[in-house]
């Protein structure tokens, strides 16, 4: 069955890049007992102005306090800052200057960019850092070495493979990061995680 | 081809301006949010001269016959046009159009004893005049509609009294033909047979047979038969006789009479409300292709109105598929006591449907 069409249903928008970027934080909005937050995937490889084209037009839009982006710096966060900043000056959006730091009205804007705005890599890496004291981590990191030593080739986003590996000791493996999130593998009350904390409690401020 | 719109103190719109018009444009929005008004200030404005119009528009509605009572005090039989049933201030609709440039109509009822007189001339109290006056209070109801074009401007008046309904001076024919096709309201047989007719004349036939198979495979021919002194259209589907065409279905005379309405549009404007309705989804997409291709070969722009999200992505895909995407989709919304609009192109609306956001 077709899913039905999002509408804008509460008065705090997150966008997100895909599905587990979505579970993720809806785990961690429901952990800190927030409300009124809706957590918006753009899904796939889809230019975020695009769909901030597409989402200025949702009928409801107009009524949103605070509007938060968060997406991963990949191999450069500067230009994943500036690619956030690019898109929502196009769209005549508030632009902050840094992540974290709030700015405008109508709606309030905050950008997060993981793991930090200095720091290349992705939102696996925040999970991964807080998994950090884990004894599993020891194992992960030693499954990689002799994958090295093996002539293996490593896969090219090895935080995404060191995710997996790591769910793959939970009692129930084969999650994916979100549904790890929803199902309390992922420690939230960790140092790793206080700024994507400090991100939703700007939004919902 | 209308390229932008404005409507000023009509039914639910204090203000609305909606710009970025394609050759076909398909309305969206929520229930009582002003789809069917704007279809209606669109046809008022496209009659260009004349304000029996605003009598028939109601007509679109289920409402047939305007009760006019006569008298200084009693209720202007139009008020319902107005905004708020405010009638001191004027309806006023802007088009600008790609070739005839800009046109605004002005409609005001006029009710002061002053300005009546400016028109007495018109006010047919003919001395052969019969009815007997019953009550010295009563006055003609007379709707002014007041033009502005590009190189010319003038005045055409509504009077009614109770000798009848005219227009004074006789207006002329509009700039370009313009059809309303009402969700509920289906072409009377004798008007379909003659639009059909018309189209036969120019050998465009085809066209609508062409489209028509797209429902019913079966179908061969079209023809005109008299049946209890009614022209009815009736269809060839190869069975021992022809069929009447309301036989075959609801979205067949629908479809059928929406392709004669753009067919004897040409150079003007079609306005369907409802358009999905009779139309099984899985057609839906088909027929969009076919509307923007007569539409095309018909120099017609079209307007239609829906609830259906279905219908939006069909029309999305058709126009998509066929590499001239000359559609927009724009929804009302409404904003404590305003309404606006909301456009999509076709970026917009691919991002909206891809990424399931909603759109109507």
């Amino acid at each position: 069955m077709a899913e039905i069409p999002k509408e804008i249903s509460k008065s705090r928008v997150i966008i997100v890049e895909g599905k587990e970027d979505e579970l993720f934080f809806d785990a961690l909005i429901n952990h800190l007992s927030l409300s009124d937050i809706q957590v918006l995937p753009i899904g796939g490889k889809r230019e975020l102005r695009k769909y901030l084209e597409a989402l200025i037009r949702v009928s409801g839009f107009d009524k949103i306090r605070s509007l938060g982006i968060a997406r991963d710096a990949n191999s450069d966060p500067r230009a994943a800052l500036q690619n956030v900043k690019d898109a929502l000056r196009f769209l005549g959006l508030p632009v902050p200057e840094r992540t974290l730091i709030p700015f405008g009205d109508k709606p309030k804007v905050v950008i997060m960019i993981f793991p930090d705005e200095n720091t290349p890599g992705m939102l696996e890496d925040l999970c991964l850092q807080a998994v950090m004291q884990d004894p599993a981590m020891f194992c992960v990191d030693q499954y990689f070495q002799c994958l090295e030593q093996k002539g293996v080739t490593l896969p090219s986003k090895i935080s995404k493979a060191k995710v997996q590996v790591f769910l793959g000791s939970r009692s129930e493996p084969g999650k994916l990061l979100g549904v790890a999130a929803q199902a309390g593998y992922w420690p939230f009350n960790v140092e790793a995680f206080a700024q994507v904390k400090t991100f939703l409690q700007i939004i919902s401020s | 081809m209308y390229q932008s719109f404005e409507i000023n103190n009509f039914r639910c719109f204090s203000q609305l301006t909606i710009s970025d018009l394609e050759r076909v444009n398909l309305i969206a929005g929520s229930n009582n949010v002003g789809k069917t008004a704007l279809l209606e200030a669109l046809f008022l404005h496209s009659g260009a001269y004349n304000p029996e119009l605003a009598i028939k528009i109601n007509a679109f509605r289920g409402i047939e016959r305007v009760k006019i009572e006569f008298g200084t005090w009693v209720e202007s039989p139009w008020g319902l046009l107005f905004h708020q049933l405010d009638i001191s201030k004027n309806i006023k609709l802007i088009g600008e159009d790609k070739t005839a440039g800009r046109r605004l109509l002005r409609l005001k009822i006029i009710r002061d004893p002053i300005e009546l007189a400016k028109i007495k001339e018109f006010l047919p109290y003919s001395s052969d005049n019969s009815r007997e006056i019953l009550s010295t209070s009563e006055s003609a109801q007379v709707i002014e509609l007041e033009f502005e074009e590009v190189e010319r401007k003038g005045k055409y008046y509504l009077i009614a009294n109770p000798n009848g309904i005219k227009t004074v001076p006789i207006p002329p024919a509009p700039p370009f033909p313009a059809f309303f096709q009402g969700a509920r309201v289906r072409m009377p047989f004798k008007e379909e047979a003659e639009r059909f007719g018309k189209l036969q004349l120019q050998g465009k036939e085809n066209v609508l047979l062409k489209v028509l198979q797209l429902i019913e495979p079966r179908l061969c021919s079209l023809k005109v038969v008299f049946f209890a002194d009614e022209p009815i259209i009736h269809g060839d589907i190869g069975l021992k006789r022809l069929l009447p065409l309301p036989v075959m279905g609801e979205g067949m005379v629908r479809l059928f009479n929406l392709l004669l309405h753009i067919g004897n549009a040409p150079d003007g404007v079609v306005l369907l409300d409802e358009i999905e309705n009779g139309i099984h989804h899985s057609m839906l997409a088909k027929i969009w292709g076919v509307i923007g291709e007569v539409a095309r070969e018909f120099n017609t722009q079209v307007f239609a109105t829906t609830h259906s999200l279905e219908c939006i992505i069909a029309a999305h895909k058709a126009f998509q598929e066929q590499g001239i995407y000359d559609f927009r989709l724009h929804r009302l919304d409404r904003s404590k006591d305003t309404i606006k609009v909301v456009t999509y192109d076709q970026e917009a609306l691919e991002t909206s449907i891809e990424t399931g956001l909603e759109v109507r």
